[in-house]
């Protein structure tokens, strides 16, 4: 697994997680998603993708007490490391680099 | 608060995710749930908990089947504490001491068990430690590699392989650019004279090439130095085998540099060899072989050997001598279709016979120790049926899948090692036999030895089989049906029926692999019944052979003076009253290596060189055949005027007048002999009946008998015909000789008995291992039929009391349980025949007589497994016969 290239809907989780200011369960991250596509996002998938980025070092987690009332395990929470936020910026410049200053492609207004 | 997802769905996905990720995925969709019910409201959130359960497991498991777990490595799930090493021991300990109890509980299984697991051990060992020492060790020379045996060739007549010619050997050595050292060696003998009667010693002569093409490094002295085979050097210097410093000089090193006194005159002693085979054996002496002037191209005599230089490869030399040969063919008329061929060293310790008979029985032990594993396996088996309850238990009690494995090990571990020991000390036992039963000509038997590595090979092997055999009945723990293990108990748990058909399979097996190795067994017991019973030609009974080594013949006077003596010998020992006739032969029967001429009828059109067929020849005194109960068929035998040479007058095998004059009179024709070489024309002045006399296993010979009269030949075998026993000839032979030829002694006794007795020993040592080891797997086999029929009629006592009860015969009963018993044999036997079919190809040169389908050898063997099969069935079905029907009800 040392593939290094972010899939497309790892960037996706990555972005929603920096959102959330850094740090979140899973659930709130989806329905971030949602929010920001407008599409139903699985859930299944989130949770493979934060995996996933926790094994290559993007990310870590920890298991969290029940809040008092929440009933049952808390869930995980996941953190964005500092690797996970130096390949964030590093996808974005290429991304920029690769856009040039103008503006080829005509947005739809 | 914010209430609980649809409990169905969650159960179906707690079913269907994997375990590692179970409890984080439950958690995080139901907190998904929880925030869709403060947004959207239940019956949202219950649509989309819905939606996304059952994906959601199909999403991870293909997740994980692509790019592996998704646990991270910080946090893996254990089920129970990991061990660290101590306990492991610990727990180890205990499995080995719970192996050990159940092992005393059940003494008769596990002696059975150990016992049948030690035979194939054994088995193994001691062959293997044949084969070891034999095939596959190293010659006792550095870099064996590169040392190579080398020939000369006609093909023009045909001779792939021949000896060297003197002149054509000197030529190679000289001319070639491929070897380092090369070597040639010729045998002879000599009398060294001893306190009481003198002794034959026998003699290498070796060029001084041939112990450095060895690389021998003698352990006193030295070995021969270049130029001591020029004409001029001292020829009168002579090494030691390791065996005569032995045996004759108690291994004193001061014996370097003395002299020694042989054939009349003082040789002094340069050097000592190590010991060893093969060559550092060839001799009991070792001589330079000389260089003379004027070396002849004629007479193939010298054996030849040679140690590729650095880096020259076999395919280099060949071509290199390939050059050598064609320039010397052009260069000299009598070597004329000359070539040089290079064969490798591996040959040299085990001919190719008996490389053959070695590997069958290495696969012989194999198969046995093949038939001792599924043997162990199917009583591991029966066993382990009968344990599940116990096994469960355990299990429920909450050993893991792992502990009971390993619990199984253990206890086939026991089994293996004790097996294993046991199984050793009988190879010890069995190493010893075969050394005791030296048939002679197996090279290096003496050195065989059960060593260290063979001692961890064969532990290793045992543990191996055991651990694989134990392994598959303690993986069909029914780990996941506890509930039903425990209460059915052995009696109908999930899989017996299989556990059944399982055994029978391993029945099967059992009786295909050892009707193989019968059929094996069969083939050369039957073959050598044939040797034994062949027409040997000649009669056995009250006959004697011995050598008689007269003064060596330096020049022509000599030589009449020796050939005088020989027959002065003769004479006085026909006088003697125990005897009927006697005789003196150049070489004796079935002894030695076959001399050979080509022959043609001077009166017919001579066939082409490579055409020209190959006799065997000796010199012979007149009586010669009546000594042996050989018949004159036509002409006479010789008598005291025929003298060799003068002229030519040779008396022919039967065989031969029918190659050259069938159906016509052969006596008073005239034969070239040595066709092809120096071409001597005789007059065949008889016809002696056909002998086997070089090998028994070979055709009659074509055989041309030459006058010894007049040859300087030595020594002489004497062929002595008794009225009592032959060997009580040979002291007064001794005091004769003792007034008539002080310094020659007797050696080489043998009974004509004794010398076919020696002919067919190899074939009979591998003969009787086949056997012994057919025995033994035949036992095993039947050991397996006879315990899983058994087993299956103690299971069944219940359905046979029904049976009984609502009517059935006894014998349908018999009928019932034999054919129950007898259908995995069957199936053996035929999968047997057709391996056997298969296999034998393998062993055909080693048969005479019978061919390698020999249909009687295969019925035979077929009858035999079937009528014993039959008995170890018989004793269960009689068992279920005389079950109670009451007693059988009672018990369900």
């Amino acid at each position: 697994m040392s593939r290094t290239a972010l899939g497309e809907f790892e960037h996706h989780v990555m972005l929603a997680l920096l959102r959330l200011g850094g740090r979140s369960r899973g659930a709130p991250i989806v329905l971030e998603l949602e929010s920001a596509t407008g599409r139903t996002v699985s859930a299944a998938a989130v949770f493979v993708a934060l995996r996933r980025l926790e094994q290559r070092g993007y990310a870590r987690s920890s298991k969290r007490e029940a809040r008092p009332g929440e009933g049952g395990r808390g869930s995980r929470e996941f953190l964005i490391t500092s690797a996970g936020k130096t390949k964030l910026a590093e996808s974005r410049r290429t991304f920029e680099r690769l856009w040039g200053a103008g503006d080829p492609v005509a947005e739809p207004s | 608060m914010t209430g609980v997802p649809p409990r169905f769905a969650t159960a179906v996905l707690r079913m269907l995710l994997p375990e590692a990720v179970r409890d984080d995925a439950l958690d995080e969709l139901r907190e998904g749930y929880a925030l869709r019910v403060a947004q959207h409201g239940r019956v949202a959130a219950n649509r989309w908990y819905r939606r996304q359960a059952p994906a959601f497991a199909l999403r991870v498991r293909l997740a994980i089947i692509t790019g592996g777990p998704l646990t991270p490595p910080q946090d893996i799930p254990v089920r129970e504490p990991a061990l660290n090493g101590s306990e492991r021991m610990t727990t180890i300990l205990a499995d080995l001491r719970y192996g050990a109890r159940a092992m005393v509980r059940n003494p008769t299984f596990s002696a059975i068990a150990v016992f049948t697991l030690a035979l194939g051990i054994g088995a193994n060992a001691a062959i293997f430690s044949v084969v070891r020492t034999v095939l596959l060790r190293p010659l006792p020379f550095p870099e064996p590699d590169r040392l190579v045996q080398v020939w000369e060739s006609r093909r023009d007549r045909g001779w792939d392989q021949s000896s060297f010619t003197h002149a054509n050997f000197w030529d190679v050595q000289d001319m070639n650019r491929s070897f380092s050292a090369m070597g040639a060696i010729t045998f002879g003998s000599i009398n060294l004279a001893g306190k009481d009667n003198p002794e034959l010693l026998s003699v290498a002569y070796v060029t001084t090439g041939f112990l450095r093409a060895l690389g021998v490094t003698p352990v006193a002295g030295r070995t021969f130095a270049d130029g001591e085979d020029r004409v001029g050097a001292d020829q009168r210097i002579v090494i030691l085998s390791h065996r005569l410093w032995t045996t004759q000089f108690g291994r004193d090193r001061s014996i370097v540099g003395r002299d020694v006194t042989l054939g009349g005159r003082a040789y002094r002693v340069v050097g000592v060899l190590p010991p060893g085979t093969p060559w550092l054996d060839a001799g009991d002496l070792f001589m330079p072989l000389m260089r003379g002037p004027n070396e002849d191209r004629g007479s193939f005599e010298l054996t030849a050997i040679a140690r590729l230089a650095p880096g020259v490869a076999i395919a280099a030399a060949r071509a290199d001598l390939d050059r050598v040969a064609s320039q010397l063919a052009s260069q000299y008329p009598e070597a004329k279709g000359m070539g040089v061929t290079i064969q490798p060293s591996d040959g040299w310790v085990a001919s190719d016979s008996l490389r053959r008979a070695l590997w069958v029985l290495m696969s012989a032990v194999g198969f046995l120790l093949l038939i001792a594993c599924v043997n162990l396996a199917n009583m591991l088996l029966a066993r382990s049926t009968g344990r599940i309850r116990e096994r469960a238990m355990r299990a429920a009690l909450g050993a893991t899948r792992g502990r009971v494995v390993q619990t199984a090990i253990a206890e086939s571990a026991l089994l293996g090692v004790l097996g294993g020991a046991i199984g050793l000390g009988l190879a010890f036992g069995v190493v010893r036999l075969l050394r005791a039963f030296d048939p002679g000509d197996i090279p290096r038997l003496s050195e065989v030895s059960i060593d260290g590595p063979l001692l961890v090979i064969a532990l290793g092997v045992a543990l191996l089989t055991s651990i694989i055999t134990g392994l598959a009945p303690a993986l069909r723990t029914p780990y996941h049906d506890i509930v039903a293990a425990m209460r059915e108990g052995e009696r109908s748990v999930v899989g017996n029926r299989r556990t059944v058909g399982l055994r029978g399979a391993l029945v099967s097996i059992e009786v295909a692999l050892s009707l193989m190795l019968l059929v094996g067994a069969g083939l050369l017991i039957r073959s050598f019944g044939a040797i034994l019973d062949v027409d040997r030609g000649f009669q056995t009974e009250n006959r004697v052979l011995f050598n008689v080594t007269l003064p060596n013949a330096q020049n022509e006077a000599d030589a009449q003076r020796l050939s005088a003596l020989r027959t002065q010998l003769q004479a006085r020992m026909a006088a003697l009253p125990q005897v009927k006739d006697a005789a003196a032969v150049s070489i004796g029967l079935l002894r030695g290596t076959a001399t050979g001429m080509g022959f043609a009828a001077q009166d017919k059109p001579s066939p082409p060189n490579d055409a020209v067929p190959w006799a065997g020849w000796r010199m012979i005194t007149p009586n010669y055949f009546k000594t042996l109960g050989v018949p004159i068929v036509a002409g006479r035998d010789f008598n005291e005027q025929d003298v060799i040479a003068k002229p030519w007058r040779v008396v022919i095998s039967h065989r031969i007048a029918e190659r050259l004059w069938p159906g016509e009179s052969a006596i008073g024709r005239q034969i070239i002999l040595w066709k092809g070489q120096q071409e001597s024309v005789a007059e065949v002045i008889g016809i002696a009946g056909d002998m086997r006399d070089w090998d028994l296993a070979d055709l009659p010979s074509y055989s041309v008998y030459i006058p010894f009269n007049g040859a300087g030949w030595n020594p002489s075998t004497f062929v002595v015909h008794t009225t009592g026993a032959p060997t009580a000839i040979v002291p007064i032979v001794r005091s004769m000789l003792a007034e008539l030829s002080p310094s020659s002694p007797v050696s080489n006794v043998r009974t004509v008995d004794e010398l076919v007795g020696e002919s067919v020993a190899a074939r009979r040592f591998t003969m009787l291992l086949l056997a012994a080891l057919s025995a033994v797997a035949l036992l095993l086999a039947l050991a397996g039929v006879y315990g899983v029929l058994s087993y299956s009629v103690s299971r069944r006592r219940t359905e046979i009391g029904m049976r009984m009860a609502l009517g059935a015969s006894k014998s349908s009963v018999l009928r019932l349980v034999l054919s129950q018993g007898m259908r995995p044999v069957v199936i053996g036997l035929v999968t047997g025949v057709l391996g056997a079919v298969g296999l034998s190809r393998y062993m055909a040169s080693l048969l005479f007589g019978v061919t390698r389908l020999d249909a009687p050898t295969y019925a035979g063997v077929a009858f035999l497994l079937t009528a014993t099969a039959m008995l170890a069935c018989y004793l269960p079905a009689r068992d279920a016969m005389r079950v109670d029907v009451l007693t059988a009800l009672r018990e369900e």
